[in-house]
């Protein structure tokens, strides 16, 4: 890695945790007026990943942002989001795409020196349970999960070493 | 201008508001253009605009900068709101179109966007963009930057 790319240890990595709980409180009480809170991994059963959105990160943080959740959560989000029912479940995949980019942007964002020299990717949303997501980032990964409306949304960054 | 109290900051705030209030008072309806790769994220643009108390005679939307351009060709706008990342043409580019376009010249951009660096706040002020708004953002953050711009309409 060059020293360009070199933005952070992995140790300073594991530390950015608070950062991105921050950034993802803000989004769903700015956007969807609720407030959340990470939950222990160990009590809640993951969220089936019926729907996926995912933003890759290129520069001096590299990796990919997932947002994941179940179908009856993505359209509650899409709701919440629209002040309306959605009208499609195209609607509903586009809301979840925004909610993981304004993630992903509002935690490069508070990272002091990174937000010039990371981009975003436009978000991907995959819909459908029957796939494994692997990530060739090799590095940290943060995860968390919150609950909205009482169910699980799983929210991972990994990144490359 | 620095203020030492609370006080004087909030009077200076309920100012701010009161000549806000003014401008949208004054302002009559406008015809807007909403440029983002997201339908949802343009409805929730369009809602914000009208929380802030605009009046929208008319609301054009297209999905990407090329579309934007092609709107702009027959219509006249009073405003602008267009984020950067976006598939066929960004945000950038289409702003430095605009600011080539005889009929659409002057007509005030406001970006709504997740890229919050000063050097993307720079580079699409210099580019012709009157406005800067990180997402996420509230209604009162849309306030904040587009009466302002609408006040200035040239």
């Amino acid at each position: 890695m060059s020293t360009e790319t070199a933005f952070a240890t992995r140790s300073e990595q594991e530390d950015w945790f608070p950062i991105l709980v921050l950034a993802i409180q803000e989004v769903f009480e700015i956007m969807l007026g609720c407030q959340v809170k990470p939950e222990a991994l160990s009590k809640l059963k993951l969220p089936h990943g019926e729907y996926t959105a995912m933003v890759g990160l290129a520069g001096a943080l590299c990796g990919v942002l997932t947002v994941c959740c179940n179908t009856k959560t993505a359209g509650g989000i899409a709701k919440s989001m629209l002040g309306d029912t959605p009208e499609s479940e195209e609607q509903v995949a586009d809301a979840l795409g925004e909610i993981c980019n304004m993630i992903a942007g509002n935690f490069k964002n508070k990272l002091a020196g990174t937000d010039e020299r990371c981009m975003l990717s436009v978000p991907s949303v995959i819909t459908g349970g029957e796939y494994v997501f692997r990530s060739l980032a090799d590095g940290t990964c943060l995860e968390t999960v919150l609950l909205f409306e009482e169910a699980p949304v799983l929210v991972r960054l990994q990144l490359h070493s | 201008m620095y203020i030492k109290s609370a006080r004087k900051w909030r009077r200076a705030i309920s100012w701010i508001d009161r000549v806000n209030r003014g401008v949208v008072k004054t302002m009559g309806k406008i015809k807007a253009l909403i440029v983002d790769d997201s339908s949802v994220m343009r409805k929730i643009v369009e809602r914000s605009l009208r929380q802030a108390g605009i009046e929208l005679e008319k609301v054009l939307e297209a999905s990407n900068g090329a579309e934007g351009l092609v709107v702009l060709q027959d219509n006249v706008v009073d405003l602008i709101l267009c984020d950067i990342n976006m598939p066929i043409m960004d945000g950038m580019e289409f702003v430095r179109q605009v600011a080539t376009m005889e009929k659409a010249k002057g007509t005030p951009i406001v970006m709504i966007t997740t890229e919050g660096s000063e050097a993307h706040v720079v580079e699409a002020l210099s580019a012709g963009a009157r406005g800067y708004i990180r997402k996420p953002f509230t209604s009162e953050q849309v306030k904040e930057h587009v009466i302002p711009v609408l006040g200035n309409k040239s």
